[in-house]
């Protein structure tokens, strides 16, 4: 992608959200399947840290992890997943206004954090900072945390809505489980303005799942999700399942109401256009791994993991010369035994020596702005001295494409 | 290339309509499975062993009877002993050789009556969900009028009046029995009609009655051989339950009517439990054996109810 | 609306269906029924020409009569609610014994049916729910061998060790202590009852028991992998609310359709249950009917029996379309 196009995310008046507070940070995370025949390694050694109000985009391939990571972030892992390391710190609201009061959960779920910590990219933390680790949480616990802090919309909404239920029992369900202070009516109140609040109409407060379009179970599933008002919302392909013009309305919807009601988004999608357009943060997930984490603007302009470049390229852009496509040949690897080293290097048109023997780790890439990272070793200096710059990747997959096309 | 051979191979690609050749290879094929499965399961293995072990009875056993199961002696109600195995009736028949000699009535008339039944509900339900219309509508309501009656009552009050005998009871529980299966067979084939082979295979000329019995058929087996075992249960269960009753033709031997005799002898209430415990031990047997199969039959087709093998720790630490 | 009127149409004719066996079945038996019946009668006591007539005329045996016209006098003779008189018992109305059996049919079969239905299908949450607990190790694999047991088996084998051997049940038939206890809400006559029904309504409840509960199992197991039933645990819903409102909810819904059948098993009389307990219900009746070729009584047994057992499955037809919406919308298939 030429490097002087405008990034089509650059709206008018679109706000990044990059400078609240810290919410969630996940440390050195480890998810494996335990298999008969082998133990597959979905998510290892993920890192990375959400800010109050940002919109963190999730892509990858599928099997990448990615729906595995959010899974786990939640603690919905069935067996034979098992959450084998790593730790999960939310930091609830300080101020009056927080709706969990930190007196509710027990003192050893709370870890101080340790002065001079060493996570490279920490922003100074909630007031005292105090978090909740929530890998340690016990489920009574748990059940306070769950949708009041931290909600999530499943990808098909026909299937996330109980079909003997009516929607409004679903958002009553909620809303009595978590207020108890609320009544009848006033729970009836808060049911009729979610559904306002998304645009459906009050009298289908009583309609079944089956009786709605698929739309507006989407649309339902969301305001069941906002029902408390969360703070982090996490999107498991929201729009997979729907046809583009819906899906263009819903992402509308939605972001409208981070808008308004400011909660941070974990998105996860196999679409890159679409984090482009409405992430503010993107990282790539490769074979369990984060490989790249870096603003969305930076992504575009010049995306430094060959991976993310095959993504972003698998694509055509509306306008420019005209290219040959390659992709990505190949299939993502084995996780039950992925191969040594860097697990994309089998695929990679760039790939070293150094990327068959070490496993590349997320370092910020030696050159100006250190809040993109990526894991490979063209970037690290020990291994290889020169950076491919973007016209390098542009060319490699170039040969790429021709090779593929005599074939 | 020749443009013959090159025709006759695009006739070949578009031609798939099976010869009698691949319809017995495709029996084959499915019958290999089927033995795989078999042996897969240990439910099923036990089940068809048990079951096994009952038909061998039934062809081989008369063989080895001791006495002429017909045959009074002086000897009557006899404990068990090194002469009478299972003791004698009131009027001194060796009931061993009896139980015997009833093992190849149930089992097979079982069996034979089981899969009549099975036939019957499959024409009932493929045609029905193949054809449609008013023929579907016209069977359905037939299935479903047959399905709300009470088949007990049915087949006691059918099985009173006809003329008495094992092909009376054969055919009273086909006419209470059909409609289950049918019905189920019914739903999987409507929704097999719509899918893309079926088109193919009509777009392409093939009769239709080939495409019932060799296109759509083929993947119903598995829904018919598990219900064939589930009729059969029942049928085993409702024949002795006739012969019981003594509805069934007396002199003809079976579990039922050796429990029958036994009844009228008076042994249930009293000390004649070598009399009426080993048929009803026997037609346990066959129908857990048949069970086995059934829930084995389950399992494999659904790995959701396979048991767990996850190791203890694992479910502890999933929270 | 639509799919109420369709079922009670569909009952309707199922309604004329068994009628008209009811009908014709007696009619298929060989040879002249009217002699048969005078030399079983003959057996008893003089029968004398009046009786003869009689007999012929209630059951429209008088082969003077076209088939079409016979049918017809039934027909009104049944919108009359004349049943005919019993042979066995002439000439009591065969509506009068009716009446008094099938109340002891209904309180057996319902008592046995609700609770076995409670308990399975409360078994099948519990042991889906804790699926490889020990719990769930023991009980399936024991109501996998109950279920396999023939039941008439199982009634012969209670009563043989619980009655004859040890004694702690009546071995004689019947409902209640007939000599010593007299009807009435007395404590006797209910504990009498209770003594007469307990052994029946044992076997009935162990024998259907475990098709209860594997059923609601498999159902439940299936279900609990349902992406609704994840969601109801993210939204923090309690174990409990998520187990009864969001699982069980939706897996008892293919038992339903068996509780049906099972109500009109209740109606349609135990029939083996009460053979081998001698209990005086509906069943027994119809079988002592069918052994002393009663044919009045085998005739109206029979259509009662059908009746009830249709009028029980509309009512759980109504049922299903009330616990489960999707089944009100109108379906082609």
């Amino acid at each position: 992608m030429a490097t002087n196009e405008p990034f089509p995310g650059d709206r008018e008046g679109r706000l990044y959200h990059t400078t609240g507070s810290l919410l969630l940070e996940v440390n050195n995370l480890k998810v494996d399947y335990l298999a008969a025949n082998g133990t597959v390694h979905a998510v290892t050694d993920v890192s990375f840290s959400l800010r109050r109000g940002e919109i963190l985009g999730l892509a990858g391939e599928s099997g990448s992890g990615k729906s595995t990571l959010a899974y786990a972030i939640t603690r919905l892992l069935r067996p034979p997943a098992m959450i084998t390391g790593g730790a999960i710190r939310y930091y609830p609201r300080e101020n009056g206004e927080a709706l969990v009061s930190m007196d509710t959960i027990e003192k050893d779920a709370i870890t101080e954090d340790a002065p001079g910590a060493d996570a490279i990219n920490r922003v100074p933390t909630a007031i005292d900072g105090r978090s909740i680790d929530l890998l340690r949480l016990s489920p009574a616990k748990l059940r306070k945390i769950r949708w009041n802090e931290l909600a999530i919309v499943f990808q098909s909404a026909m299937n996330a809505l109980n079909p003997v239920m009516s929607i409004g029992a679903q958002i009553n369900d909620v809303l009595r489980a978590h207020r108890p202070s609320m009544g009848p009516d006033s729970r009836k109140q808060r049911a009729i303005e979610l559904l306002q609040l998304v645009g459906i109409a009050p009298d289908r407060l009583r309609s079944y799942p089956h009786e709605l379009s698929g739309g507006m179970r989407q649309r339902a599933i969301i305001a069941i999700a906002l029902a408390l008002s969360p703070e982090i919302l996490i999107l498991d392909e929201p729009t997979t399942a729907l046809d583009v013009v819906v899906q263009r309305e819903i992402l509308t919807e939605i972001m409208r109401l981070r808008e308004k009601l400011n909660f941070a988004v974990i998105f996860i999608t196999h679409d890159l256009s679409l984090l482009l357009e409405l992430a503010d943060n993107v990282a790539i997930m490769y074979a369990g791994r984060i490989v790249e984490q870096t603003s969305t603007r930076d992504m575009y302009l010049h995306p430094r993991h060959p991976y993310s470049y095959g993504l972003l390229n698998s694509f055509p852009a509306l306008r420019g010369p005209l290219r040959r496509m390659s992709g990505i040949p190949g299939s993502p690897p084995d996780l039950r035994s992925a191969p040594p080293g860097c697990a994309f290097h089998p695929r990679c048109p760039l790939a070293i020596s150094a990327c068959r023997e070490a496993l590349p780790i997320l370092q910020p890439v030696q050159s100006e702005d250190t809040a993109q990272m990526v894991a490979c070793h063209l970037y690290n200096p020990i291994y290889n001295a020169e950076p491919p710059t973007q016209s390098d990747l542009a060319k490699k997959y170039e040969m790429l494409a021709e090779r593929s096309a005599i074939r | 290339m020749k443009t013959q051979e090159i025709t006759g191979s695009m006739v070949d690609a578009i031609n798939r309509v099976p010869t009698p050749d691949q319809f017995y290879i495709h029996v084959l094929h499915i019958l290999l499975n089927v033995w795989r499965a078999m042996t897969s399961s240990r439910k099923v293995a036990v089940g068809s062993a048990i079951v096994g072990i009952f038909i061998l009875v039934g062809i081989f056993g008369p063989l080895f009877m001791r006495y002429d199961p017909e045959a009074t002696s002086n000897l009557f109600i006899a404990h068990p002993s090194a002469e009478h195995w299972l003791g004698t009736t009131v009027v001194g028949q060796d009931i061993f050789s009896q139980l015997i000699n009833g093992t190849r009535t149930s089992v097979f008339w079982g069996l034979g009556t089981g899969l009549l039944v099975t036939l019957l509900s499959m024409l009932v339900g493929l045609v029905g969900g193949y054809f449609g219309g008013w023929i579907d509508d016209i069977l359905t309501l037939l299935t479903n009028v047959s399905l709300v009656l009470p088949a007990l009552p049915l087949a006691i009050v059918l099985a009173a009046y006809l003329p008495r005998g094992p092909l009376t009871i054969s055919l009273v529980i086909i006419f209470t029995n059909w409609a289950w299966q049918a019905r189920v067979l019914r739903a999987q084939t409507l929704s097999m009609r719509s899918r893309e082979f079926v088109t193919a295979a009509r777009s392409s000329g093939e009769h239709t009655w080939r495409i019932i019995f060799f296109e759509i058929f083929p993947n119903e087996i598995g829904i018919v051989v598990a219900g064939f075992v589930s009729t059969t249960i029942y049928v085993v269960l409702t024949w002795a339950a006739l012969e019981y009753l003594g509805l069934g033709d007396n002199t003809t031997p079976s579990w039922g009517s050796i429990l029958y005799w036994a009844q009228q002898a008076g042994a249930l209430g009293g000390e004649l439990w070598w009399w009426f415990i080993p048929p009803g031990a026997c037609i346990a047997l066959l129908g857990a054996g048949l069970s086995l199969i059934n829930f084995g039959i389950d399992e494999i087709a659904d790995p959701r109810l396979r048991q767990d093998s996850n190791p203890k720790k694992l479910r502890k630490a999933a929270a | 609306m639509r799919h109420i009127l369709r079922r009670i149409l569909f009952y309707a004719c199922a309604v004329w269906v068994a009628i008209t066996l009811d009908f014709f079945i007696p009619r298929l038996a060989p040879g002249d029924p009217v002699a048969a019946l005078v030399g079983k009668m003959s057996i008893k006591g003089y029968v004398t020409p009046a009786m003869q007539q009689t007999l012929a005329a209630e059951f429209g045996l008088n082969t003077h009569d076209s088939l079409l016209l016979q049918y017809f006098k039934y027909l009104n003779n049944l919108i009359h609610g004349n049943l005919g008189n019993s042979i066995q018992y002439f000439p009591t109305p065969v509506s009068q014994i009716i009446g008094q059996d099938i109340g002891w049919s209904i309180m057996l079969g319902g008592v046995a049916v609700l609770i076995s239905f409670a308990l399975g299908c409360l078994f099948g949450i519990v042991t889906a729910w804790k699926r490889g607990s020990v719990l769930d190790t023991v009980l399936s694999p024991a109501m996998n061998f109950l279920s396999a047991i023939p039941y008439f088996w199982l009634a012969l084998l209670s009563l043989f060790i619980f009655a004859y051997l040890l004694n702690w049940f009546p071995l004689t038939g019947g409902a209640y202590d007939e000599l010593n206890v007299s009807p009435g809400w007395s404590l006797d006559y209910v504990g009498s009852v209770i003594q007469y029904a307990f052994l029946p309504a044992l076997t009935l409840v162990i024998s259907s028991l475990a098709g209860w509960m594997l059923t609601m199992r498999n159902s439940m197991i299936t279900t609990l992998s349902e992406d609704y039933v994840l969601m109801a645990r993210a939204k923090g819903l309690s174990e409990g609310r998520v187990m009864f409102r969001y699982a069980a909810r939706n897996a008892i819904l293919p038992n339903i359709t068996g509780f049906a059948i099972a109500i009109g098993t209740i109606v349609g009389g135990q029939l083996l249950t009460e053979m081998v307990f001698s209990y005086p219900g509906i069943g027994y009746a119809l079988f002592q009917a069918v052994g002393e070729q009663d044919y009045a009584m085998v005739q109206g047994v029979f259509l009662i029996i059908t009746l009830a057992v249709l009028g029980a499955n509309f009512l759980a037809d109504m049922l299903y379309a009330f616990l489960d919406p999707r089944v009100r919308v109108e379906r082609s298939a």
